[in-house]
């Protein structure tokens, strides 16, 4: 009886054990993949650039969150990615676009249609990433 | 009596969850056919065991034909943008194709593409984007 007892208990912790194995949800698990409009504004100085096209994501790279930008022949041709926060937070994450653009995120909003972001990086550099979904 | 029934049970647990033997991972086949007429063709894997893709890249399709690429899950259709370099030359991909899955294996008939090979500054070989018909198949 107590053998019994013993080796039921047990059982059922392997399986309590093996159950509550559960993977922590991403930050944008709730903004499923696909083909999305962007408006991407820069400002540097006293300059400000806009700059409209398509791209498709997230992809997830090593727990980072980034974006492909579909190329056209008249886009300034080092825009190629977005890379957006990481799998834990988009908040206070790094965003990347262009060589040498490199912010910290300082707003995200999102539902499964649509992202925004605001990033900036000293006094110098700031700007939004806005996406509306086409697919 | 118990001792002799709980060992060999997580003995088989341990042995079953250190299994990390690469199964899932096949041949493909990619074609990309130009509508001017050129062709070009690589082979590659595709990681078809989705829990292990899933687990990384979140719902997607790793393959390495050409130079890696994810293959995002949209509404029946793979969707993927990223570098080309093949045939001794660089440039822009961007795919996009519905797809049908028997099994396990995946299968493209009918995808579009669109290809930018541009020069080592950067700036476009051709002054309109190439666009084809690509084809993706278990090898």
């Amino acid at each position: 009886m107590k053998q019994n007892t013993l080796r039921s208990l047990s059982f059922s912790l392997i399986l309590l054990f093996s159950f509550s194995c559960k993977k922590e949800k991403g930050a944008l698990y709730d903004f499923p993949p696909g083909r999305f409009e962007f408006v991407y504004v820069l400002n540097t100085n006293t300059n400000q650039d806009t700059i409209i096209g398509e791209l498709s994501g997230p992809y997830l790279y090593s727990s980072n969150y980034s974006f492909m930008v579909r190329q056209e022949l008249l886009m300034d041709k080092s825009l190629k990615i977005f890379k957006v926060g990481t799998y834990k937070s988009i908040n206070n994450g790094i965003f990347k676009a262009q060589v040498n653009t490199g912010a910290t995120i300082d707003y995200e909003d999102h539902d499964s249609d649509h992202l925004m972001i605001h990033f900036a990086s000293g006094d110098t550099l700031s700007g939004s990433l806005t996406l509306t979904r086409k697919e | 009596m118990s001792r002799c029934g709980i060992i060999p049970f997580i003995a088989i647990c341990l042995f079953l969850s250190g299994c990390h033997k690469e199964n899932g991972k096949r041949r493909y086949e990619i074609q990309l056919l130009f509508n001017n007429g050129d062709v070009l063709k690589d082979y590659g894997t595709v990681t078809e065991k989705e829990a292990n893709v899933k687990k990384y890249h979140g719902k997607a399709v790793y393959t390495t034909v050409f130079n890696d690429y994810l293959f995002l899950k949209v509404n029946g259709k793979f969707i993927c943008s990223g570098d080309l370099i093949a045939d001794g030359k660089h440039g822009d991909l961007y795919l996009e194709g519905a797809y049908t899955q028997k099994g396990r294996a995946y299968t493209v008939e009918d995808g579009y593409f669109e290809v930018i090979w541009r020069d080592v500054y950067g700036e476009p070989l051709t002054n309109s984007v190439l666009t084809g018909k690509w084809t993706f198949k278990r090898n």
